[in-house]
């Protein structure tokens, strides 16, 4: 009875709108690879009345029947259409978007919605052609190395792919791939990122002001869209750089060739040429070598004109070993033989399916399965045998494993009931296990065996969401998104609530200027712990648990938009942040404790507070593109068991930070880039003062057996906590393409020079001692670099 | 392991600069150094600290170094030699000491602390294996046997020297510093119970830093430590680890790991006044 009264009244209200409205709805896609275009534009021209498409390039527009309107959709770096039409009834209606020529291949960073007339603030889209732009390290396009170059997105140390947002560390930001989250997405100890730029179609980055739909991250969502594949012919691509080597393949697949798919690969095929060489240089006693690699796959198949179903998975991997064969020694009593092997690797795996459903033109449903999978290993192991008869003498056995796993369930509603309302809603649940650091070591000598206890075991946890969110057109002239965000987290049958309210605001003042603010409280569910300036794979995730509560986060922002009349769009946004329950290894500790649980080990219960202006000026039309961003930041943090409980500048506090990016077509067949970055010098600890200290008592040298006296060291004092400042950074960067079309296919020479003026930023500080001397230096790792790489593409 | 694989690396590929600062406006300080038990008469070392780029500290001679015991007057010490104090009487166990030290135009600084007991050893002794080090020298399976009392919090100091180790309970700290070592453990696993602490060890001729000849014997300490005591080796030894000793002379890589002062309980001032206890054992070679 009362389903049947719910029904009835919803196809009333239905009904009642359908009257005054219709439905204008359909796919926007590339023409050339039929590839969907996500957050293309479409406006009702002379109106406030527009529309994005979604991830699956699908747009949803009402619009006045019986009226006579023109339709304009554009997306970056295709030809704007226009289409008048006088719609009686709903209509589907597709767009099959051309590239365009060279005014339009210039597109930098923009959505084709100008930002004074978009109601989301604090974000940022990319396309992966943006990112391929940038000169960058080693010459590997980065994903995770433009999202730095964002205002309000420090890079962390130098050369590594970290993100921190807002003052948020790298563990606060959602990294999405197709809807299932990743955890540490970097290479080779974090100075390159794990995916490659040519697998993304789109990326969003949200900084605040996050809409419902969004949990389990404080500081940050990277929403990244893979490809599908183009519809129309196969496509390949390969390349060769210094550093890494790679393939991709898209294109139809199966027998009506209505399914779609996309490959890739990256490899380092230098690691095996460093393993070879140092056989060679040390004669086969010494073999130390690397090798990573990462890969994409996504498979999708349209069911028919209201389903569609797609499978992605990713997998990346790291291993830097060593190994020592057949090590002889020789005493009085034998001969022995010794074989050492090293091995630190760690890997991300990720994959799901998603269910993409239109019950009817203004209702979308979407389900989404899958896993995702981080884990870090470190293994050291030695075996000693006699020589003359291979007798077993000794081995040992040591290692670190730590890791975070899920499982993932998500199902998402989006209903547009009227050209005033676009309603989303949905849930997900969440299966963790997480291993925060298990140790093992073991020693076997001759019969006996010794090993540590291993106290530390996986945690497993449930964490599960529901939203609901409206975006509301109030008047032409405002909107309200409005929603809640309510999680629950059950660990160790202690149960976690967090009721998140959102709230975002666009009032439009005229055509060209706008203001909007935000407010948002936002709860996450882990944390992760690291032990130093450099975010490394060792780094260990852990959940809350009953004596670690869950982090949460408080956040405001207002700023403003304007798009002036020769098309360049200014923004500029103040923000306030407040962190809560945030945790940090105690002074002294790391992760390398072998008997201690983690939780004993850290300091908890800390507060950040965050406020900061960021400034933008960006140009999307014409031969010359790019933009400048500045951002005024101040990040301190505080526990009462560091620094003597007084609060201190944050590891990533850069009160200013300027960035210049620059890209200039000098013709279809050549552009230059330039990006110029500079950021005030991070907070670090300096030794106030040296001073001599005893060590323990029996350490005493200076001969003759004294186990009650001591010797003494030389010790150094630090008065606060990250109280010095390094030395500003400041860094250019400079990238020519070259490109040129072949018989089949074409081919593009990157050339590039990274830290182009060779600025020698330091990457850290350090003390040298030369006699009575103590002399502070600092490392520099990237001077200026030149880059070349190789790419096919047919 | 992992991070410090990468900075190794690091090192070997990178470049260096020169980094002038400013001076620290943080004033000198009197650092005051004891640890102090029942087997040796008060000895005290004074000092002042120095600027981050002088490792050469001055001694100070004309301090006026003042031991109380239960809040009372004890004993002043007497100069001896290179910022060196030292007194007649010993201190006890199960007492609780205060230090004063005055040097001129410093403010006085004080610091209290009290002996614990004296964990005895039940046994030690060590047995030979047939392997032998990378170094081709023989090792020896070590054993020290010693029960920890119930209702105290224990701190334990194992002083010998070992090349290798297999601790078989909680938490240690290893530094080796000319083949002499020390392992520092706390007794929060193993409360109450009898700990067997065995290690594989090498014995081999040398200076008299050992007691031990080719003959086979050895001196075993165990040294029961106060919390201070504990708290100070522990700091001290992370601070030394993140010193990486060893890499071009000597060098603090400040911003890989986390700073980490030495703890000090001295009030006003730096260093450490701390105390413990003793027991000692002559190991036996079990054939």
């Amino acid at each position: 009875m009362n389903k049947t009264i719910l029904l009835s009244l919803f196809c009333l209200i239905n009904s009642y709108l359908a009257a005054q409205n219709v439905v204008i709805s359909g796919y926007i896609y590339a023409a050339k690879t039929q590839e969907s275009l996500i957050q293309a534009t479409v406006e009702v021209l002379g109106t406030e009345n527009g529309a994005l498409s979604n991830s699956t390039g699908y747009y949803i527009l009402h619009v006045k029947a019986n009226d006579s309107l023109t339709l304009q959709v554009s997306y970056i770096g295709y030809a704007t259409r226009q289409i008048t039409l006088v719609p009686t009834a709903s209509t589907m209606l597709n767009f099959a978007m051309e590239i365009s020529d060279v005014a339009t291949d210039t597109l930098l960073i923009s959505n084709a919605l100008s930002p004074n007339k978009q109601h989301q603030m604090s974000s940022i889209q990319l396309q992966a052609k943006d990112i391929l732009r940038m000169p960058t390290i080693f010459g590997e396009p980065d994903v995770l190395k433009a999202i730095q170059l964002m205002p309000g997105v420090q890079a962390g140390v130098e050369g590594t792919a970290g993100v921190y947002v807002r003052g948020g560390s790298t563990d606060q930001n959602l990294v999405l791939i197709d809807d299932i989250p990743a955890y540490y997405l970097q290479h080779l100890g974090g100075f390159l990122s794990m995916l490659d730029a040519q697998s993304i179609q789109h990326i969003n980055v949200l900084k605040g002001a996050f809409p419902a739909r969004y949990g389990g991250r404080l500081s940050s969502v990277i929403d990244i869209r893979l490809k599908e594949g183009g519809k129309e012919k196969r496509h390949t691509t390969w390349a060769a750089g210094f550093l890494l080597a790679k393939y991709a393949t898209d294109g139809p697949i199966g027998k009506n060739k209505k399914a779609t798919f996309l490959a890739t690969l990256r490899f380092t095929p230098i690691g095996p040429v460093a393993a070879v060489g140092s056989a060679i240089g040390t004669k086969g006693t010494r073999i130390n070598g690397f090798n990573a690699y990462d890969m994409v796959l996504k498979y999708s198949l349209p069911l028919d004109e209201n389903n569609k179903l797609s499978m992605h998975f990713y997998a990346g991997e790291d291993r830097l070993f060593g190994w020592i064969p057949n090590a002889k020694s020789k005493d009085t009593l034998q001969t022995t033989v010794q074989n050492a092997r090293l091995s630190i690797d760690w890997h991300n795996r990720l994959g799901g399916v998603k269910w993409h459903h239109l019950y009817s033109p203004n209702l979308v449903h979407t389900i989404t399965v899958g896993f995702s999978n981080f884990s870090s290993k470190s293994d050291f192991y030695t075996i000693s045998r006699k020589a003359e008869n291979n007798e077993f003498l000794a081995s040992s056995n040591a290692g670190l494993k730590s890791g975070v796993s899920d499982i993932i369930t998500k199902a998402d509603w989006e209903y547009i009931p009227s050209a005033r309302h676009q309603i989303k809603w949905g849930g997900y649940l969440t299966g963790h296990q997480y291993t925060p650091g298990i140790s093992h070591y073991e020693v076997k000598i001759e019969d006996s065996t010794f090993t540590s206890p291993t106290q530390i075991k996986p945690i497993y946890a449930l964490e599960s969401a529901i939203y609901a969110e409206d975006e509301m057109a109030l008047s032409d002239k405002c909107s309200l998104n409005a929603g809640f965000h309510v999680s629950h987290f059950l660990v160790r049958g202690k149960n976690y609530w967090g009721f998140q309210p959102r709230i975002s605001m666009l009032y439009k003042l005229n055509s060209q200027l706008s203001l909007k603010g935000s407010f948002n409280q936002m709860q996450q569910y882990l944390h992760l712990l690291t032990t130093s300036y450099i975010s490394f794979s060792s780094d260990l995730w852990v959940p809350p648990t009953d004596k670690v509560a869950p982090q949460q986060a408080l956040q405001t922002a207002f700023g403003m938009a304007y798009q002036t009349k020769s098309r360049i769009n200014l923004e500029a946004e103040i923000y306030y942040k407040r962190l809560s329950h945030q945790i940090t290894y105690q002074e002294g500790n790391s992760f390398n404790s072998v008997n201690t649980q983690w939780e004993d080990r850290i300091a908890t219960n800390g507060t950040g507070n965050i406020a900061g202006l960021e400034v933008l000026a960006r140009k999307d039309y014409g031969k010359l593109t790019g933009w400048t961003s500045y951002t005024l930041s101040f990040n301190r943090k505080q526990f009462a068991d560091i620094n003597g409980g007084k609060s201190y500048w944050d590891t990533y506090d850069r009160r200013h930070n300027v960035n210049v990016v620059a890209n200039y077509q000098f013709s279809p067949r050549l552009q230059l880039s330039a990006n110029w970055t500079f950021s005030t010098g991070r907070p670090v600890a300096i030794a106030d003062l040296n001073y001599s200290s005893a060590q323990s008592v029996g350490s005493f040298t200076g001969g003759g057996n004294k186990p009650y006296d001591f010797s003494f060291i030389n010790a150094q004092y630090f008065s606060e906590k990250n109280s010095r400042r390094m030395l500003a950074y400041h860094r250019l960067d400079i990238g020519l393409q070259l490109i040129k079309a072949k018989k089949r296919g074409m081919r593009t020479w990157n050339l590039g020079l990274y830290n182009a003026y060779n600025r020698l930023n330091p990457m850290f500080y350090y003390y040298k001692k030369d006699g009575k001397d103590i002399t502070l230096y600092g490392l520099t790792l990237f001077p200026i670099l030149p880059s070349v790489s190789y790419t096919r593409s047919f | 392991m992992q991070k410090l694989t990468l900075i190794l690396a690091l090192f070997m590929i990178a470049c260096q600069k020169e980094i002038k600062l400013p001076p620290s406006k943080i004033p000198q300080k009197v650092v005051v150094n004891c640890l102090f038990s029942p087997a040796k008469p008060w000895d005290v070392f004074v000092s002042l600290s120095t600027d981050a780029a002088n490792s050469v500290p001055p001694i100070v001679e004309n301090a006026t170094v003042t031991i109380l015991k239960e809040g009372q007057f004890w004993e002043t010490l007497t100069y001896k030699a290179n910022g060196e104090y030292i007194g007649s009487s010993f201190p006890q166990a199960n007492h609780h000491y205060s230090i004063e030290v005055k040097v001129p135009n410093f403010e006085t600084v004080t610091a209290t602390d009290s002996v614990p007991s004296a964990v005895k050893i039940q046994d030690a002794f060590f047995t030979a294996r047939k392997v032998t080090n990378t170094e081709g020298t023989p090792l020896f399976q070590q054993t020290i046997l010693f029960k920890d009392p119930l209702l105290e919090q224990n701190f334990y100091q194992i002083y010998g020297a070992f090349d290798y180790y297999l601790v078989t309970d909680i938490w240690g700290v290893f530094y080796p510093f000319y083949n002499v070592s020390s392992y520092c453990l706390s007794d929060e696993a193993v409360k109450g119970q009898t700990i067997s602490f065995v290690t594989t060890t090498t014995i081999t001729e040398r200076p008299a830093v050992f007691t031990d000849s080719i003959s086979g014997t050895r001196t075993i300490y165990l040294y029961s430590l106060s919390p201070t005591h504990f708290k100070f080796v522990k700091t001290g030894h992370i601070q030394t680890v993140n010193n990486f000793e060893g890499i071009d002379t000597w060098g603090s890589a400040l911003a890989i790991t986390e700073p980490q002062n030495i703890y000090s309980n001295i009030q006003g001032g730096l260093g450490i006044f701390a105390a413990y206890n003793s027991d000692t054992m002559v190991t036996r070679y079990i054939k």
